[in-house]
């Protein structure tokens, strides 16, 4: 694994972003260190745009209505990223339908994987959704993070439907068989 | 990805159906023949033998009380070809002539009673069947008793090349073709009162030699002159008075003229046979001067036949004080008169004397003698020269064989000028029934048959080796010493005993590569073969079989060889258990209890029967006496119980002070007695007494059956020996007699308890462990000599009949009909198993039926308890099915596993001397009489058919001819997979089978080779990658 000493993300100019650690201070970039040319879309630009203050409140108001854009637009795509998980449900029961019950090293392993898959994206959540985080969006967000944990859970309980009907869930009597102890035999005969 | 998912779908598939396809597979490869399995034959033990010379060379010809007749190779002792004849066909002559060899035997023809016999030609070199005679039965009203003792004058002589004339019977004398059996003629006497018992041929007449009763107490000696050709001549009387048959000789015969030599008040007699001389010699004057070794006689003469043929030499001897005194006499062939050629002196005991003629054609005698420290004397005489040729000592073990009883000679002259020196042969009978094979100093071979009488088998498992080695060191001290020793030195003690342990390590290393490399894990780690100890997956046992008077233990794999066998000649009648009360634990030897009965005389000389405990140390065969001085009155090695003892059972109880189980035994007036009857033992069984029940019966034949208790008011009091109290008895009525008995097996593990079905649901099994299945017989209603099979299952300690079922028009009878088709049955688990004969308008043919008991009909029910008590009100549902089966049985076994988990199988010993084995699955009463379903399918049951297939693959016992087997027994081995199965009876069969195929092994074709390259391939590709990807990671870094 890579560890950086430093980093400026020049994707992401939010305050956030632009913060860095240098011996243990915490500072915020100055934007000036962005390269020519490069038109910031956040408030910090506005703040050097210097001109006449209609021009200064209507770029304010522009910037406005740019922020509540990109704000509908990050909360549309997070919606897509909630949904997608679900475009892959029916293409993961096709897959199940096609391994079949038997207990075989491929249908175990598109099972296990229905498990993990879904497991892996609820511990990277917060990664997911972290692009479409801003002050703003963030009390947003919940919605579509729930969409998205259902639609993980419901691959897992695809995953669930396989192993039952696989018979690798111990549901049935036989499953506990082995753990019965047998019968104390109070009499002994012989003949 | 999804074409490739279908393809590996298929694959998997593929993958799935062949190795379903490899579970179906049975069978045996040619050469895995031998491999895993043993075949010991045997004949029993001779009543007839001798050494036969035949244009291509020797061979000893032995016939024997189990009805078995058979040609042995002298080189090593193998059987050329036997031939067995049916349990009640006895032999009652066996004599080679030329390259043939003819048996009379008796067989019982129709109903009533008649014996008839039967006479057959073999050829010598193949044991195939030349001709057959029947002889038609007597027509005589004597009684049985008598024409019993009719049986053993049987007479055969052969007549140049062209004729066999054989005495049957009282007195028949049948003449026939020996080129085709034809009869020339036959000459019945039935209504003389003249007993015949000797034939001698001798030119054109053949003399029949019988004793006439007159009406004194003495006989008259009769001869009945024939015409070979044409019969009857004449009959003369001679003037004699003879006592006994005993008393009385016949000699010569082909080339020689016949003689008869009889003994009458204090003369000897000699007549030539076809005249009416008779010449004598006083007694007196043979004990007074003739043979010096007579002088001390303190009883009458005695003739001994040596069954010489034509000649006329024979022996004669005295009892003295210590043996007795033997003389050869002869009888001058031309004038008739008596000889005495050598006086063989006393040497104290009874020895075993069998002539024989060199090439010179004298007569060679051999007496043979057998020395109680452990030696067989052979002397070899020539009487004409009147002495002793050489005296051979040979090495023998009176301790396992007895004395010799009986033997036959054969000399090899070999020239040497200075001497004349005689090579010998000699096949010798010992009192245990065993045949041993001497020549020179030295034992050739030796056969053990009396485990042809194998009564009772017993498996031991052997001790492990690691645990002997530490015994030696560590674990022998006693309990005082390892109060006293302090961990350190303790401590120090197992490093010495691993560094001891060290020394064998290039030893094991190298014999652990060369199992891994060979897969043979037969070569053991550590080489010593010698040592009695387990094997690495425990196919190596003892086998312990109790045999008439004999215990004999074999190793199972060394091809049964015997590790140790002991002869309880005068001490034992017979045995009739074997019990190993003490199993192989880490620091005491095994034990084994035999018990057997033996007729004592009392001292007001009343006649009894005693039974006798022996205990022996199970790897040794010795008795096993405890060193420790408390305990030895406690526990003798030899335990008498004045009476019968009815029944014994092992308990599954173990006393404290040496660990081992004890034995309850039940006497006639059902006191109940205990072995070892010492202080802990009592306290134990006392304590176990009111949970004890026992049933017993007096078998197949009887009609009743009786449960019993230990009276409670008895514990109480501490009589002893206990009594038992009666709780049930179930008595059948008159005719109907119990046909077979069944057990669940005592101690067999059951691995799962129930049967999961295809819905994943589970059946559960019924584990009553006090249910026998009986089987009674009862005469038929419907039809003539048919019988009703009923079919009780019985719950041995309340005696209830859980289950009853009836089958009708069963062929077969108890024990008492000749013509028996036996019922078999056997239980393993909640399985019961039985086998008859069925027999009406539409079907005839053998039927087996398999019963499954358990707790419900329905699935997932069960009898809501904890315990298993009989006195509950539960009942088992019964799923039976019957099946057609393709042969006759003897009987039947079950593998037994370590855990029990690998599938049943059952084993059938045919009539056709081969074992079958039948996995559970084929008899099993759930296989659907339908299309399967899918949850038939996941059950894996098997479509139900009609009848047992009659696979040639099933044979276990490939093409081998396991003769009259009585019993199959198995044992479990370390792997679970693997089952040890023995059969016995008549021969021995050990095999490893493995009912649900080897899957705790890998299989011999699985190329250990491949899979190290790979893993060798692996590991070196990982060290040579290694630093290539860590020296990229690091540049990536940089650039």
């Amino acid at each position: 694994m890579l560890t950086n000493k430093w980093r400026v993300d020049f994707t992401n100019l939010s305050e956030q972003a632009r913060r860095h650690e240098v011996r243990g201070q915490i500072q915020i970039s100055d934007p000036s260190i962005f390269p020519s040319g490069f038109a910031s879309a956040t408030q910090n630009v506005a703040s050097y745009s210097k001109g006449n203050s209609k021009n200064k409140r209507e770029a304010q108001q522009n910037s406005t209505v740019e922020q509540t854009d990109q704000e509908k637009l990050k909360i549309k795509k997070a919606w897509d990223a909630a949904l997608s998980p679900g475009k892959n449900i029916p293409m993961n029961a096709f897959m199940l339908w096609m391994s079949g019950n038997g207990v075989q090293i491929f249908s175990v392993m598109i099972t296990g994987m229905l498990f993990f898959q879904p497991i892996k994206a609820l511990m990277s959540i917060d990664g997911v959704f972290e692009r479409y985080e801003s002050p703003k969006t963030k009390p947003l967000l919940i919605w579509p993070k729930i969409v998205y944990v259902a639609l993980q859970l419901l691959t897992m309980a695809l995953g669930l439907y396989k192993c039952s009907s696989m018979g690798l869930l111990p549901t049935a009597a036989s499953d506990w068989l082995a753990f019965m102890e047998p019968k104390q035999i109070l009499e002994y005969s012989i003949i | 990805m999804l074409l490739m998912l279908i393809v590996l779908e298929f694959l998997s598939l593929l993958i799935l159906t062949l190795t379903l396809q490899c579970q179906v597979s049975l069978g045996l490869y040619a050469e895995q023949a031998g491999v895993n399995d043993w075949h010991q034959q045997y004949i029993g033990t001779p009543k007839f033998l001798a050494f036969h010379r035949t244009s291509r060379g020797a061979t000893i010809l032995a016939a024997s009380e189990r009805n078995v007749i058979a040609s042995i190779n002298p080189r090593n002792g193998n059987i050329e070809w036997r031939q067995i004849f049916e349990k009640d066909e006895n032999i009652l002559a066996y004599k080679g002539h030329g390259n043939t060899v003819i048996s009379v035997t008796s067989i019982t023809q129709g109903d009533d009673q008649h014996d008839g016999y039967n006479i057959q030609l073999w050829d010598i070199q193949t044991g195939f069947m030349i001709w057959e005679k029947k002889v038609n039965p007597i027509k005589s009203n004597d009684t049985k008793n008598n024409s019993e003792k009719d049986k053993s004058r049987i007479d055969i002589v052969f007549v140049d090349n062209s004729c066999v004339v054989i005495l049957i019977g009282r007195n028949i004398i049948i003449n026939l073709d020996s080129m085709n059996g034809r009869e020339i003629w036959k000459s019945d006497m039935s209504d003389s009162s003249t007993t015949l018992h000797k034939l001698v041929g001798y030119e054109e007449n053949l003399y029949a030699i019988g004793l006439k009763k007159s009406s004194y107490s003495y006989n008259i000696i009769e001869v009945i002159t024939f015409n070979i050709r044409s019969g009857f001549l004449k009959s003369t009387t001679l003037s004699s008075k003879v006592n006994h048959i005993k008393d009385m000789m016949v000699l010569g015969g082909g080339t020689n003229t016949g003689f008869i030599i009889w003994i009458e008040k204090k003369f000897m007699r000699v007549n030539k046979l076809g005249t009416d001389v008779i010449e004598e010699a006083s007694l007196e004057a043979l004990y007074r001067s003739v043979v010096p070794s007579f002088a001390q006689h303190t009883g009458e003469l005695e003739f001994v036949d040596l069954n010489l043929g034509s000649r006329t030499e024979f022996l004669a001897q005295v009892p003295t004080k210590n043996g007795y005194s033997a003389a050869v006499f002869k009888v001058d062939p031309i004038g008739g008169r008596l000889q005495v050629l050598h006086d063989l002196e006393n040497r104290g005991g009874v020895s075993v004397y069998s002539g024989a003629f060199d090439k010179k054609d004298r007569f060679i005698l051999s007496r043979t003698r057998t020395l109680p420290q452990g030696m067989v004397i052979v002397e070899i005489v020539a009487p004409s020269l009147g002495e002793v040729l050489s005296t051979h000592e040979i090495p023998y073990s009176i301790s396992s064989f007895g004395e010799i009883q009986k033997s036959t000679l054969e000399v090899l002259l070999k020239s040497n000028k200075e001497k004349v020196h005689v090579a010998y042969r000699m096949f010798a009978v010992s009192s245990d029934g065993s045949t041993h094979f001497f020549k020179e100093n030295n034992v050739i071979w030796q056969r053990e048959e009396s485990l042809a009488y194998a009564k009772e088998v017993e498996f031991l498992d052997l001790p492990e080796r690691k645990l002997w080695t530490q015994e030696v060191d560590e674990l022998a001290e006693q309990p005082e010493e390892s109060e006293t020793i302090s961990p350190f030195i303790r401590y120090f003690r197992r490093l010495r005993t691993h560094f001891e342990q060290l020394k064998g390590l290039p030893d094991y290393l190298i014999t652990y590569i060369q199992r891994f490399a060979t897969g043979d894990y037969n070569k053991d780690p550590t080489p010593a073969k010698l040592s009695l100890h387990r094997d690495t997956f425990g196919f190596r046992k003892l086998l312990i079989f109790i045999a008439r008077n004999k215990v004999i233990a074999l190793d199972t794999s060394n091809r049964g060889q015997v590790v140790w066998s002991r002869y309880f000649g005068g001490e034992i009648l017979e045995f009739q258990k074997i019990f190993v009360v003490r199993s192989s634990t880490v620091k005491y030897p095994p034990i084994v209890v035999v018990i057997g009965t033996q007729k004592k005389i009392s001292e007001d000389s009343k006649e009894g029967i005693l039974t006798r405990l022996f205990r022996l140390n199970a790897l040794t065969g010795n008795d096993f006496i405890l060193t420790d001085d408390n305990n030895v009155l406690n526990f003798p090695p030899t335990f008498d119980i004045p009476g019968k003892i009815r029944k014994i059972f092992k308990l599954p109880l173990e006393e404290s002070e040496e660990r081992t189980h004890i034995l309850a035994l039940v006497d006639e007036d059902l006191k109940v007695s205990l072995y070892p009857n010492h202080e802990g033992a009592m306290k134990a069984f006392v304590k176990f007494a009111p949970s004890f029940y026992f049933v017993l019966t007096d078998g197949v034949g009887s009609n009743f059956l009786k449960g019993y208790n230990i009276a409670g008011n008895v514990l109480d009091t501490n009589e002893y020996p206990f009594k038992a109290e009666e709780i049930w008895a179930m008595e059948f009525s008159v005719d109907e007699k119990l046909a077979a008995i069944g057990q669940r097996p005592h101690y067999e593990k059951v691995a799962s308890l129930g049967r999961v079905l295809g819905n994943r649901s589970v059946l559960y099994k019924y584990l009553n462990p006090h249910i026998v299945a009986i089987a009674t017989l009862s005469p038929s209603k419907t039809a003539d000599d048919l019988n009703t099979l009923n079919i009780y299952l019985i719950d041995s300690v309340k005696g209830s009949i859980l289950y009853h079922a009836t089958h009708e028009n069963v062929g077969g009878s108890s024990s008492s009909s000749s013509s028996s088709q036996p019922i078999q049955i056997v239980q393993v688990e909640n399985t019961i198993v039985y086998h008859f004969w069925k027999d009406n308008q539409i079907e005839k043919g053998y039927e087996i039926v398999v019963y499954d008991l358990y707790e419900s009909k329905q699935a997932d029910e069960r009898f809501d308890t904890f315990n298993l008590s009989s006195f509950s009100y539960e009942r088992p549902y019964v799923s039976a099915q019957s099946f057609m089966f393709p042969y006759g049985i003897r009987s039947i076994g079950v593998t037994t596993t370590k855990n029990g988990i690998a599938m049943r199988e059952f084993l059938f010993a045919l009539d056709t001397d081969q074992v079958l084995g039948i996995s559970k699955r084929i008899l099993d009463p759930r296989r659907p009489q339908r299309a399967l379903t899918n949850e038939d399918k996941e059950e894996m049951l098997i479509p139900y058919e009609p009848a047992i297939p009659d696979n040639k693959k099933f044979i276990l016992s490939y093409h081998l001819p396991i003769a009259g087997i009585q019993k199959i027994v198995t044992s479990p081995a370390l792997l679970e997979s693997t089952s040890l199965v023995l059969a016995y009876g008549l021969d021995l069969w050990f095999a490893r089978e493995a009912p649900s195929k080897t899957f705790d092994v890998l299989s011999e074709d699985f190329s250990k080779g491949t899979l190290l390259a790979t893993i060798l391939g692996l590991v070196i590709g990982i060290l040579i990658t290694k630093p290539m990807v860590r020296r990229k990671i690091l540049k990536s870094r940089w650039y």
